[in-house]
């Protein structure tokens, strides 16, 4: 009978063993090995950065895994240190879970270190998102993709009828109604109902042309439920109202879309205009129709604008080093390659898209209309980096519309009202605020 | 005498040997994967992460309060469990029937039974991504050819059929009967054809019509399955989300979540002790309904064997 215990437990233990491989947590010296979203940018970027590394660390080898899962694939992987990755780039998550909890490397002296010309990696990033990797004190992210973000149109269509780009708030809503008379059937706009969020694309440039970037920080910073009562928070609400809120103004069945059907919708002039970003080109670039013509509009200003000129990055894309990454100096020598003017130009190249670092991406050679219609934007309005170091943030205890979640497409149907929204809000920040402050260890 | 006696001990040695490995890696899988999991998620609904700490501290009752509360105020649960339970009733009371029917029909080889199994099969071996598409694009406000034919009959929802409230649930069951009949055929239709013939003949010698076929004798004989199918529809009121995911992304607004979809929200967006409370209270309210409706479905038809 002891025998037969003996196997039993031999066996259970082996099968433990191979199942969980729980001593290896994966890698191996000298090769770099990086798992990345791999989705509307591609893979190209990374792997002439991989060639670039190679190439000044003989000896290296990069191996890159990418799929569009990846955020989600990640997290089991960090959170148990198994065949973890020596560096990760992964979408908007809950990184400061991992930060906090230990599973991530301490980057503090990767961005006191120089990158280039004497600049640190600290110095060289775009001022205000110095801050977006940084929790209890020390910084455990790099910031991934900047952005540009707001209203697309189809540009061809608009030399051949002699519309107007706009460039106030009443100057879109006539637009749109001009649109409605001479576009032969074409709608104002198009827009992903089942993401509606794509709106905060300009909402949000509304809200923060009333409130200024100093009154967003304030709203990010959570202090008080007060700030739910932001005036600019209320009139960017309205000014959507009143642009959406008109059903007329955007092409039938558009609240029960998917994003990819919306700009499908857009790219085949059913529509003149889209909420969009600077992604826009490379994830529709197989199917384009042939001569169509986009640019990015800044935004149109709101009556009363303390900031005319905002843009919404939409920051929440990151790169993390695990806290047991095999090649822990080699991931910090290839962030700091990529923070490299030269890195960055051929990123921005490659992708389309730009880093939060200081350099000049209008410069590249190639580049198409788009992509600079919406560098132009980037280069020249005030970003709007939505970052909230509270931790009622991170809890997802409060967020921009804490109580139901993004309400456009209920303003869009008449279910709702801008007013309701803003003020049910506050009352429901009012009525928990002392619950959230107590789950999050503040009170 | 010695030798028989070693030999038996040993064979007796080796066929333990052989059934504990063949049973150790299914008990492993159901301890790491069902009794572990479930006891951590049970533990972790009592606790809350510290973001000062980096550390989960208990928190007793409080995520239970803070859903109860979620329920009596906002809209979100409500709509979620009404939802899921909608489910009960168009998986067991319509789609189940349909599947009965069909299975029947199909046994009986009706005129066409050869296109309409194709028919009523493919939906069960594609990719549950490609037919929500297909689905979707029917529905397509502008090119979709179901749209066209219901906007012809003058229904065009302002919207879109999955972007109106009132319509995105009714059209997320439609999908569902129509793909969940499928899956239903193929065990019923195995089912029914193992009544043994003679019963049939000896039915129809008697004059029996396809009617009475059905309900006195089919139905009775593969009363099991069908109590299966009815058990696996009633567990999809706590499970089924990825239909209302992939077809409405939960919306507009929450209208087409379900509680399940709500507690995959939750864990992706990282928030995994409040996904855990929800997911154990739901689990504490499902269980008992689940064997209650196996008890009565054991207790109203017998158990046939043939």
């Amino acid at each position: 009978m002891k025998k037969v215990y003996l196997t039993i437990v031999i066996t259970i233990v082996s099968l433990v063993l191979m199942a969980c491989d729980i001593t290896d947590s994966g890698g191996q010296e000298n090769v770099l090995r990086i798992d990345f979203v791999e989705a509307g940018l591609g893979r190209e970027w990374l792997v002439q950065l991989k060639e670039k590394f190679e190439a000044k660390n003989p000896g290296v080898t990069v191996k890159l895994e990418g799929n569009p899962n990846m955020t989600a694939n990640a997290g089991p992987k960090i959170e148990n240190n198994r065949d973890i990755a020596d560096i990760y780039f992964l979408l908007e998550t809950n990184w400061q879970r991992w930060a906090t909890a230990g599973y991530l490397a301490n980057l503090d002296d990767l961005y006191a270190s120089e990158v280039e010309d004497g600049l640190t990696m600290e110095e060289k990033m775009v001022d205000e998102v110095i801050d977006f990797g940084k929790i209890n004190g020390s910084y455990y992210a790099i910031p991934w993709n900047d952005g540009v973000t707001g209203i697309v149109y189809n540009a061809g269509m608009f030399e051949e009828n002699n519309w107007e780009v706009p460039e106030t708030f009443d100057e879109l809503l006539a637009l749109a109604e001009t649109i409605k008379e001479e576009g032969r059937g074409v709608k104002p706009f198009t827009w992903p109902g089942q993401y509606s969020a794509y709106w905060n694309f300009v909402v949000y440039n509304w809200w923060a042309q009333i409130e200024g970037l100093d009154g967003m920080k304030e709203f990010y910073e959570f202090g008080s439920p007060e700030v739910f009562k932001q005036e600019g928070k209320l009139k960017a609400l309205q000014a959507f109202e009143l642009l959406i809120g008109d059903q007329s103004n955007s092409m039938n069945g558009v609240n029960g879309l998917i994003h990819t059907n919306s700009q499908m919708y857009f790219i085949n002039g059913i529509a003149a205009m889209i909420p969009n970003g600077i992604w826009i080109e490379s994830e529709m670039q197989h199917v384009i129709p042939e001569g169509f013509k986009m640019k990015m509009m800044q935004t149109p200003t709101l009556e009363g604008a303390k900031e005319p000129l905002i843009n919404n990055p939409q920051l929440g894309d990151f790169i993390v080093v695990p806290k047991h990454a095999k090649n822990l100096e080699l991931a910090k020598d290839f962030l700091r390659m990529m923070a490299t003017d030269e890195a960055l130009m051929l990123y921005t190249k490659l992708t389309g898209t730009p880093r939060p670092f200081k350099y000049d991406p209008t410069q590249i050679e190639g580049l198409s209309e788009f992509v600079l219609s919406a560098l132009e934007i980037w280069k020249n309005s005030k970003p709007l980096y939505a970052i909230s170091k509270n931790p009622m943030y991170f809890a997802n205890d409060l967020n921009t519309f804490p109580r139901s979640g993004a309400p456009y497409g209920e303003i869009y149907l008449g279910d709702t009202t801008a007013e309701e929204v803003w003020q049910k809000d506050y009352e429901y920040v009012v009525s928990r605020w002392d619950e959230f402050l107590k789950n999050n260890n503040m009170n | 005498m010695n030798k028989s006696t070693s030999y038996i001990k040993k064979s007796k040695v080796l066929k333990n040997i052989f059934i504990i490995s063949m049973l150790a890696l299914p008990i492993l899988h159901f301890l790491i994967f069902f009794v572990y999991i479930n006891i951590d998620t049970i533990l972790l609904s009592f606790q809350r992460f510290n973001y000062n700490t980096g550390s989960y501290q208990w928190v007793g009752m409080d995520n239970f309060n803070r859903l109860y509360r979620d329920f009596i105020e906002l809209d979100g649960i409500k709509t979620a469990l009404i939802n899921s339970l909608l489910l009960f009733p168009v998986t067991n009371f319509i789609t189940l029937p349909l599947s009965i029917i069909s299975a029947y029909f199909l046994y009986r080889k009706v005129p066409g039974n050869k296109i309409f199994r194709v028919i009523f099969f493919l939906p069960s071996i594609l990719s549950i991504v490609v037919l929500t598409m297909s689905f979707q694009f029917m529905l397509d406000p502008y090119f979709g050819p179901g749209s066209q034919v219901l906007r012809f009959f003058g229904l065009d929802p302002v919207g879109g059929w999955f972007g109106n409230k009132g319509t995105v649930m009714p059209m997320i069951f439609i999908y569902l009967i129509w793909a969940g009949i499928g899956f239903n055929v193929v065990l019923l239709n195995g089912a029914i054809s193992r009544i043994p013939q003679e019963i049939i003949e000896s039915a129809r010698l008697d004059g029996i019509g396809m009617f009475k076929e059905l309900v006195l004798i089919v139905i009775p004989l593969v009363w099991p399955t069908i109590t299966t199918l009815f058990i696996v529809g009633t567990t999809s009121v706590f499970t089924l989300f990825l239909q209302n995911m992939l077809l409405a992304n939960g919306g507009p607004s929450g209208a087409s979540m379900t509680i399940a979809y709500m507690v995959v929200e939750m864990v992706q967006n990282g928030n995994l002790t409040d996904a855990a409370a929800l997911g154990t209270a739901f689990t504490l309210i499902g269980v008992p309904i689940i064997f209650l409706i196996k008890r009565f479905m054991e207790k109203f038809g017998e158990n046939v064997e043939y």
